[in-house]
């Protein structure tokens, strides 16, 4: 069973159909990456998937429930979470802050209107341990403003994390990264995917190849192909509409 | 690991009080006010100082910590208000009544215009709070069996409250400044309360990205309604004891000069960066406003300058500017 299942899924801005009657499984069981060039659409699909744009047409499923148009927190709930291609963390907060406040959501804590942060059980604990786990122990106190920007990063996918989700869709997580710090969010992506499926979108080449169970090309607003990498890399259509467009 | 400060208490006043909860540092100094030379005499400026703090501290609770700018919660004091005054006039001259009955009614104008207003962003929100309020204020204005349209509602009295086997004159107006103080008070703790529980961080998470809020699970609409209403509550049981005051109400409590007045307050102390702002602002403003009115005829020109000054050169309001002073002169 597909954990996302896409049927013909549009969404036009003005006159200009960004995504065009997508339909696309993703197996739960395979990290599955989306490639194609700039205003392909794929940012606009992860923003279909999650709520974020109504889709024009089409349905979105998840483990064959329909979510087409639910809101936002209600799809976070069934287990999809995202970061985004533009870093979205609480910039002006710490990073301890940061962590607790997602923890204390993913706990089911937040209704609380007269009670005491300190006296939420299980929130104190599970926020040291996240941070600790991206090892920024020593970052905790300050804040966020502070970090550099592959830390950052790092704290968006944690935060994306904490709401335990069954799919995590990562919008360009390592753009605009030196190469050691892509390194380091790589390894971590394939970590994450172990135990969570795993959608990227990524321009860098080295790294999909590298990482990908499967592919998915799109091209305009469409699927263009899909396969493993190997079959991607061979496609004539792919060569031609993308990696042909690149020196 | 260095955990947040935002669990540690805050501190307000430093030395001497530095042990005490900066709310009972507050509630001291109020209780002193009778007591201060000069000022001290000026008995219902004060109780109107406490009233307006009440108002202008739960009004920060949107404002300061969800971000929300709304220019009409003046309509929810002003029904408030209304809601007391109506009640001591039809059904009893029961004070303890009279208020509830005040802060439920506008609390519940709150609640249902939060509904239609609390997925709106910025300027739509500002824009539809301003409308409501001035529908407010109009059908008031307008509904003279009810409201007493332009002549208001009058002939209302407080009358002596029994505490267990203690009778309190509140006809002494001292009797009632400490009544109103104590009704803050209360309501102080439990702003604060609100604030600094799990709730009030969900309100600052919005405040500061709202879509990550949003992503991480949180309902983001339903905490800014909560929030919308839980502000028109305390407005307009600021409204109720403001009735119990001056004796009467009018339809100028919905105007918008009054919401206008309560985001003035909120930033001119600091309620962006401190939970005591809208406290400090209340006091500053209501007393500038009753020495600048009775000395010049166009305050009301000062009162824009004021606006202006703030929002320009001290965004932060007072207690945001003393802060930078006091972190400047440490190094
Ligand atoms: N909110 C929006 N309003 C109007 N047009 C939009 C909006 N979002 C995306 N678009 C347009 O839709 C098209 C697809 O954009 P999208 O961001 O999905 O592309 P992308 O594949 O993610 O590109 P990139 O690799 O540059 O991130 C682009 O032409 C873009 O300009
Ligand atoms: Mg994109």
């Amino acid at each position: 069973m597909a954990i996302i299942r896409t049927e013909n899924v549009t969404k036009g801005f003005g006159g200009l159909i960004a995504v065009n009657r997508v339909s696309v499984d993703i197996h739960p069981e395979q990290l599955t990456s989306i490639i194609g060039p700039n205003g392909a659409g794929k940012s606009t699909f992860f923003n279909i998937i999650t709520g974020f744009f109504k889709p024009d047409e089409g349905r979105i499923f998840f483990r064959d429930e329909d979510i087409t148009g639910l809101p936002i927190h209600q799809i976070v709930r069934k287990g999809i979470s995202r970061s985004f291609q533009i870093l979205n963390i609480f910039e002006e907060s710490t990073v301890w802050d940061n962590v607790w406040v997602a923890v204390q959501g993913s706990l089911g804590y937040g209704k609380e209107l007269l009670g005491r942060v300190e006296k939420l059980a299980g929130v104190e604990e599970e926020t040291s341990r996240i941070i600790a786990e991206m090892g920024l122990e020593y970052e905790g106190g300050s804040q966020v403003k502070y970090l550099s920007y592959g830390e950052k990063r790092l704290l968006e996918i944690a935060l994306a994390l904490t709401t335990r989700p069954k799919i995590l869709l990562l919008d360009e997580p390592m753009s605009g990264l030196p190469a050691d710090e892509r390194r380091r969010i790589s390894a971590y992506i394939k970590q994450i995917a172990q135990a969570v499926t795993v959608v990227v979108v990524e321009h860098d080449m080295d790294v999909v190849m590298a990482i990908s169970d499967r592919i998915l090309v799109m091209y305009e607003g469409r699927i263009l192909a899909s396969g493993t990498p190997a079959e991607v890399r061979q496609d004539v259509r792919v060569q031609e509409a993308y990696l042909g467009a690149m020196p | 690991m260095i955990k947040s400060q935002s669990t540690a208490k805050q501190r307000a006043f430093p030395g001497l009080f530095r042990s005490i909860h900066p709310l009972a540092v507050m509630v001291i100094i109020f209780a002193a006010f009778p007591a201060i030379p000069l000022i001290g005499r000026f008995l219902s400026l004060g109780t109107e100082v406490v009233i307006w703090s009440l108002f202008a501290l739960g009004f920060n609770i949107l404002l300061g910590y969800t971000g929300l700018t709304s220019f009409g919660h003046g309509a929810y004091f002003g029904i408030g208000a209304y809601g007391a005054a109506i009640a001591f006039l039809r059904l009893s001259h029961s004070l303890w009544l009279c208020l509830l009955i005040g802060t439920l009614v506008g609390g519940l104008f709150a609640a249902l215009v939060g509904l239609i207003v609390a997925n709106k962003r910025g300027i739509y929100f500002s824009l539809l709070t301003i409308a409501f309020s001035q529908m407010f204020f109009f059908i008031a204005f307008r509904w003279d069996e009810f409201t007493g349209g332009e002549t208001g509602l009058t002939g209302i009295d407080r009358q002596t409250l029994k505490l267990v086997n203690l009778a309190v004159n509140l006809r002494n107006p001292i009797a009632y400044y400490y009544f109103v103080l104590a009704v803050f008070a209360l309501c102080a703790v439990i702003i604060w309360r609100i604030v600094h529980s799990p709730f009030g961080r969900v309100l600052r998470a919005i405040k500061e990205n709202e879509l990550r809020a949003k992503y991480l699970g949180y309902n983001t609409e339903a905490y800014k309604w909560a929030a919308f209403t839980i502000s028109g509550l305390f407005a307009a049981l600021g409204g109720s004891l403001y009735t119990f005051l001056i004796n009467s109400a009018y339809a100028f409590g919905l105007e918008w000069v009054q919401s206008g007045n309560v985001v003035m307050m909120t930033l001119l102390g600091g309620g962006t960066v401190s939970f005591f702002g809208p406290v400090v602002g209340a006091a500053i403003f209501i007393t500038c406003r009753d020495l600048l009115s009775a000395y010049f005829e166009h305050w009301l020109l000062f009162y824009g300058l004021l606006f202006v000054i703030v929002i320009l050169y001290v965004p932060t309001g007072i207690l945001g500017a003393a802060a930078k002073l006091r972190k400047k002169h440490k190094g």
